[in-house]
């Protein structure tokens, strides 16, 4: 026997119909109507109970229709359910959906409890598809377990990674583990998710030497695999490589993962589908300050540089560089400069924090250095301001968060 | 309008229930599926468009003679659109049948829009009646789904 199509399940149900209801709407508008131009419209929230209008919905809003989701994800106006930063909170150890949006005044939705202990070096990568990896240690430092999540908060759903192996029990020699690192990455070519390991050690033989691991797991498989990339520079045992340690805050973007290494004017790039490393050089940023003021973030698709520095007109001032890789192919940056009209922006605060951009719009703020901090910080400050660059880079516009709604859950 | 001297090329089109209607070119052509057919030069003086009625032809032209107009500010264009879509939704549902058929992405989009905006705070009961769903769960197998993700259906979030 031939298996049924869903295109016949779809005709047995318009004759159905069409006997029961002669004039329905059902009838007049077809299915592929409601689903793809209308449903991919709504939230996720509200997709969640359209699971149970009938089997024929539940099967087409299931997680396992890649396509439906893709369109969900690119068409809703709501984004990520109209959330914009996730923060854990250490207190109460759940994890916290603030919406920075518009008029919604830091509305906060306690998203999930995390069923471990206190949160440690807690770090959470950017939303990839819809998809949000974070990772904390639990226990002392010299016995813990690293605990790695996938998320996806518009369905509230959280998976646990198996434990990453370890880079200090694969060697012979005792090692200390000085540093670890978790990278989310998607490649579009494939439709895979990765999560990149880099750990990083130092071991005791004839003087201080170095070693540094990577580990790979693949969404949808089940352990960790290592792999040996050929690095962008030199690694040499008997020196710590400071760009690993400086891995953090990567942008998935074509791909790859980016991070930016100031240190050596370039953008380290990691391959996730081939796994391979390579570096694309920055532009000439004029005036390349302290380190702490140089971002690499991603808007509207491009990766973009943000520099800050001293006014040169006006020393009350801040002038911004944006540099945008608009040719990511050729490598080829456009410039543009705005000037920052806060001149205690630098003062508050060692520099500012570049949130998550909405849409197209870049979004600034002052008052914490971290996403993982985020949450100490809106807890400390009522004085939570977020600036917005727009598009067009005309204007600034300036918001002030009530933050009162956020101090009482972390407090509880 | 700025008009020019030479005379207005018209367009006449019938529906499925044989009324005329002649409009301007400029604004029949915005709607693809008869820009093809006059591209194609297969239209004769008359175009057919058996899969639109009268009544829903009517409000299509008046979209398409608001649309075709580039002095109307982007505000005031979607405070028409947002007043325009202001209909019953059995009448949005055979404008949107229409608006693809004659291929008007704008007038598809807001329409279908509409649907998602009044669908955004119903029930899955009212879905079914809307669309005439026959809900094929069995009790126990719905309780299960509302439980899976039990917080979608409380109000917290409706503001």
């Amino acid at each position: 026997m031939k298996r049924r199509r869903m295109d016949d399940i779809y005709m047995i149900i318009l004759n159905k119909h069409r006997r029961d209801h002669d004039t329905g709407p059902w009838i007049r508008l077809h299915e592929d109507f409601i689903f793809y131009d209308i449903l991919a419209r709504l939230p996720v929230k509200v997709l969640l109970q359209l699971r149970c209008v009938c089997k024929t919905w539940r099967r087409f809003l299931s997680s396992n229709n890649p396509s439906f989701i893709d369109l969900q994800l690119s068409r809703s106006q709501y984004g990520l359910g109209g959330i914009k930063l996730l923060v854990p909170a250490r207190q109460s150890q759940c994890l916290l959906l603030v919406n920075l949006e518009e008029g919604m005044d830091g509305r906060v939705t306690q998203l999930l409890t995390i069923p471990k202990q206190k949160f440690n070096d807690f770090s959470i990568s950017e939303n990839i598809k819809g998809l949000v990896c974070f990772h904390h240690i639990v226990g002392t430092r010299t016995n813990n377990i690293s605990c790695t999540y996938i998320c996806n908060p518009s369905t509230r759903e959280l998976m646990e990674l198996p434990p990453a192996p370890d880079i200090t029990t694969n060697d012979d020699m005792t090692m200390t583990r000085m540093h670890m690192s978790h990278h989310f990455g998607f490649d579009p070519s494939s439709k895979q998710f990765k999560v990149l390991n880099i750990q990083f050690a130092s071991f005791n033989c004839l003087g201080r030497k170095y070693g540094v691991a990577f580990w790979i797991f693949t969404l949808g498989g089940d352990s960790w695999r290592q792999i040996y990339p050929i690095l962008p520079f030199d690694f040499r045992y008997n020196e710590p490589a400071p760009w690993l340690f400086l891995l953090k805050n990567c942008v998935c973007l074509n791909g790859a993962l980016h991070w930016l290494f100031k240190a050596m004017k370039v953008i380290v790039v990691f391959n996730v589908k081939k796994e391979e490393f390579h570096a694309i050089p920055l532009p000439k940023i004029s005036m390349l300050p302290d380190a702490e003021r140089v971002v690499l973030l991603q808007v509207d698709g491009h990766l973009v540089v943000l520099s800050l520095h001293d006014g040169v007109l006006n020393h009350d001032m801040l002038d911004m560089e944006i540099w945008t890789l608009e040719d990511y192919q050729n490598e080829v940056w456009k410039k543009d400069t705005v000037t920052i009209p806060f001149k205690d922006w630098r003062k508050w605060h060692d520099r500012p924090v570049f949130v998550v951009p909405a849409d197209k719009d870049l979004q600034l703020e002052d008052g914490s250095q971290s996403h993982s901090h985020l949450g100490h910080i809106l807890s400390k400050t009522p004085r939570n301001r977020i600036y917005t660059i727009n598009n067009s880079i005309t204007e600034i516009k300036v918001h002030q968060r009530d933050a009162d709604q956020t101090r009482r859950i972390l407090s509880s | 309008m700025a008009t020019t001297t030479t005379e207005t090329k018209m367009l006449t089109l019938c529906t499925s229930d044989k009324q005329q209607f002649q409009i301007e070119e400029t604004i029949a052509l915005q709607a693809v599926t008869i820009r093809n057919m006059v591209e194609d030069e297969c239209a004769s003086n008359v175009i057919p468009l058996p899969n639109v009625n009268s009544k829903i032809m009517i409000q299509i032209i008046e979209y398409l003679k608001k649309h075709v107009d580039s002095s109307v500010s982007k505000e005031d264009m979607e405070k028409f659109d947002s007043a325009f879509v202001e209909k019953k939704l059995s009448e949005i549902f055979d404008i949107i049948l229409a608006a693809n058929y004659l291929n008007i992405k704008n007038l598809l989009d807001i329409c279908c829009q509409r649907v998602a905006d009044v669908m955004k705070n119903k029930s899955p009961e009212w879905v079914r009646r809307t669309f005439n769903i026959v809900n094929d769960f069995t009790a126990e197998e719905e309780a299960k789904i509302r439980k899976e993700h039990e917080w979608a259906f409380e109000g917290v979030d409706e503001d």
